[in-house]
């Protein structure tokens, strides 16, 4: 149908969905250069690497990456499930028990015992390897209609290409097909050849003959393949091809009978070439769903990282914490008199060594040296110096020889019961503080327990901390100044501390991890004698790095 | 979602993910270059040069816009960046021809012969009339990517107009004769 055409238009509308598949060796040839930049760029995708993970922690990019890794990183997951399978089911009744829940009981978890902690977690396991398991249900759904998807257009293609085939054959000149643009290309270049070849004299019953020969090529084919729909496009491709050729020469006279051979011998490569591209198309229908494929490569890339992780078993690890040490209940440590005084605890530093062993995927247990530095002020104390040695008031104080002459006392229930005596008139009563200072070797053994352990992870620590006294005085301060006035006499050269927490850790690079650990330690027998009911503990912020090898 | 985690996988350098993305996109991908290029070989060049660009900038690409979109604009900067390279965008004459309908059978034309006739355009009327007819920039887009100015951009385009309609024309006509 002839009509009157904008050439824009014209070319708009045939070049909509203009696709051309690419000779074949193109994606050998890109995946060589590929492999070949890999090889180069090693050190500077480290040095990439570490200077953006060194932003990330500048920038606390911690919960971004946790959102971003979230899809992909689910995948692995799925073997965990396959495995826990069967566990889960026969859990089934305890794992209906929701899963906030039981989060909250382990953050309760200070007061049970180990053994419940550990019932806990499975329980929290074997929920979320639920919840997994209902993800990769529906990812397979999903996979399963885009499989349906793409088999549904790749037969919309062929009914088009089809219908394409009807018009082809009211021109007999063009062939428009979009899937088998290379193949056309082929045909061109063949046919090409040919004209020029066609140049010299030959006989139309000779390009006949080619026509029958090739029919019969192309039919042979049809019985050897299976896929008939494509094969049959292609046959009609054939016979409008050659329709189209041998129209060509009828225009440009004919061939000799030795152009004849090499036409057929250009025939064959060209049906070799459509043969080629119709196993190419099978190909591309067989893996159009290139998310299978990925969970394979995941699944053996999984395979690979636990090898490794087997392999770096052993961990040593810096870490620095802020360390806000409380009491649980109001008391003093020093003598009951100062219980309800207010008391100033001071934020001070923990540092320490780390080095962990991992039991297996899931526990390791830790081990390691800190030293920590505990101190609080008990505010408003009267104290009262005289001319001569006094009687010490408070048994928990070894008072120095300074402090030999002084007593003390609380603001709230002091009777100056002595402040007639003359010699002590000329010294003021003051108001100062006690700062009892003490500092201890801490060496914890924890066991932590992984719950995600992925580029960025999270566990569960439990476990206890023995204490070695170190450092122990106790300090007047008053009016500026500091004065040392004796060491605590009540406290035990060694301790214990039951500690829990939880765990982050981010592996920006290789086998190193930025580590945070919130922990609580609360501290057991810390005093040999009555500490008033002063019972202390420590919230520590521990983060650092870690080296596994 | 698929295109996204084949798109991460492919920044972690995973070959097989990178398969997938060059099997999903290179027959979009290489029709453009067909369109932009002189002949078959310089497209798959061009192809095969843009999808190593691709897989080395794949970490620059943000979910904004269609990843489809941000490929093929890395192909026609490429396909661009070559002929400056050789330095095709000389100056010529500004007069813009007039335009002319065409009179057409529509069905006669076949794809390939449309785009055998663009890779015979002159280099620059070629890219102006891929970027204005079939990739719809505007001529202001097309005089900076091309450093060159609107109205060169314009006569540039008609003058392509003008090659492609009698090329068009010659065709059909010797289609007539054929089919008499």
């Amino acid at each position: 149908m002839k009509e009157n055409k904008n050439i824009e238009r014209l070319f708009q509308e045939k070049f909509k969905d203009f696709e051309a598949l690419p000779p074949e060796d193109s994606w050998d040839f890109i995946a060589d250069r590929l492999h070949k930049k890999k090889k180069k760029r090693i050190i500077p995708i480290w040095f990439q690497l570490s200077g953006v993970a060194a932003s990330i922690l500048l920038v606390g990019g911690l919960i971004w990456n946790f959102t971003a890794q979230n899809e992909t990183e689910q995948l692995p997951v799925f073997e965990n499930t396959i495995v826990n399978g069967k566990e889960t089911n026969n859990n089934e009744i305890n794992s209906k028990t929701k899963f906030s829940t039981d989060e909250s009981l382990v953050y309760d978890s200070k007061e049970k015992n180990n053994e419940k902690n550990s019932l806990e977690s499975d329980q929290q396991n074997n929920n979320k390897s639920k919840i997994y398991k209902e993800n990769l249900l529906n990812k397979q759904n999903k996979i399963n209609s885009g499989k349906t998807n793409t088999i549904i257009t790749y037969n919309e293609l062929e009914k088009n290409t089809d219908s394409n085939y009807k018009r082809k054959k009211k021109s007999n000149n063009n062939f428009k097909q979009q899937r088998f643009a290379k193949e056309n290309s082929e045909i061109v270049v063949v046919s090409n050849t040919k004209k020029s070849t066609a140049k010299r004299k030959s006989k139309y019953k000779s390009n006949k003959s080619n026509v029958g020969f090739e029919n019969e090529i192309s039919t042979d084919l049809i019985v050897a393949d299976k896929s008939s729909k494509e094969q049959q496009i292609m046959k009609n491709d054939i016979d409008a091809f050659f329709e189209q050729t041998t129209a060509n020469k009828t225009l440009v006279t004919n061939n000799n009978s030795i152009s004849s051979e090499t036409n057929n011998t250009n025939v064959l490569a060209s049906t070799e070439i459509i043969c080629k591209d119709s196993t190419l198309i099978a190909e591309v229908l067989k893996e159009t769903n290139p998310l299978e494929e990925l969970l394979k490569e995941k699944e053996v890339g999984k395979n690979e990282d636990e090898k490794e992780e087997k392999r770096s078993k052993w961990a040593i690890s810096t870490n620095a914490s802020p360390v806000y040490f409380n009491s649980l209940a109001e008391g003093s440590s020093i003598d009951e008199q100062f219980n309800s005084n207010s008391k100033n605890y001071t934020t001070t530093l923990s540092i320490g060594l780390a080095g962990s062993y991992a039991i297996n995927d899931k526990l390791s247990l830790k081990t390691g040296v800190n030293s920590i530095n505990l101190s609080y002020n008990t505010n408003d104390v009267v104290f009262e110096s005289r001319m001569r040695e006094v009687e010490n008031n408070i048994p928990t104080i070894s008072r120095n020889a300074n402090a030999s002459n002084m007593i003390f006392s609380s603001k709230n229930g002091t009777v100056n019961e002595i402040s007639g005596d003359v010699e002590n008139v000329i010294i003021d009563n003051n108001i100062g503080a006690l700062k009892q200072n003490i500092s201890y070797i801490e060496v914890p053994l924890e066991l932590s327990y992984k719950l995600i352990d992925k580029k960025f992870g999270v566990e569960i620590i439990g476990g206890m901390s023995t204490l070695f006294l170190n450092q122990n005085n106790i300090s007047l301060m008053a009016n500026g100044l500091e004065m040392e006035v004796g060491r605590a006499n009540n406290l035990n050269n060694i301790h214990f501390s039951s500690n829990v927490g939880l765990g982050f850790k981010y592996s920006f690079w290789k086998s190193f991890n930025a580590n945070f650990q919130p922990m609580f330690k609360y501290q057991i027998n810390t005093f040999n004698q009555n500490s008033s009911n002063f019972k202390p503990y420590f919230i520590g912020l521990y983060s650092g790095i870690s080296f596994s090898f | 979602m698929i295109i996204e985690q084949l798109i991460h996988e492919c920044s972690n350098n995973n070959t097989k993910a990178q398969e997938q993305v060059y099997r999903l996109l290179a027959p979009k991908l290489f029709s453009v270059c067909l369109k932009y290029s002189r002949n078959y070989e310089e497209a798959q060049d061009n192809l095969q040069e843009s999808f190593l660009i691709i897989f080395d900038k794949i970490n620059q690409y943000k979910n904004s816009g269609s990843f489809e979109g941000w490929a093929k604009r890395i192909v026609i900067n490429y396909v661009l960046q070559q002929y400056r390279k050789q330095n095709v965008f000389e100056i010529v004459s500004e007069k813009i021809p007039a335009e002319e309908e065409l009179e057409i059978d529509d069905d006669s034309i076949s794809l390939e012969f449309l785009t055998k006739i663009i890779q015979e355009l002159p280099d620059r009327y070629r890219l102006v009339f891929n970027l204005y007819v079939l990739d719809g920039y505007s001529h202001k887009e097309i005089s900076e990517m091309l450093g060159i100015n609107i109205g060169t951009s314009k006569s540039n385009l008609a003058r392509a107009k003008v090659i492609l309609k009698t090329k068009i024309e010659v065709n059909s006509s010797f289609d007539v004769k054929k089919s008499k």
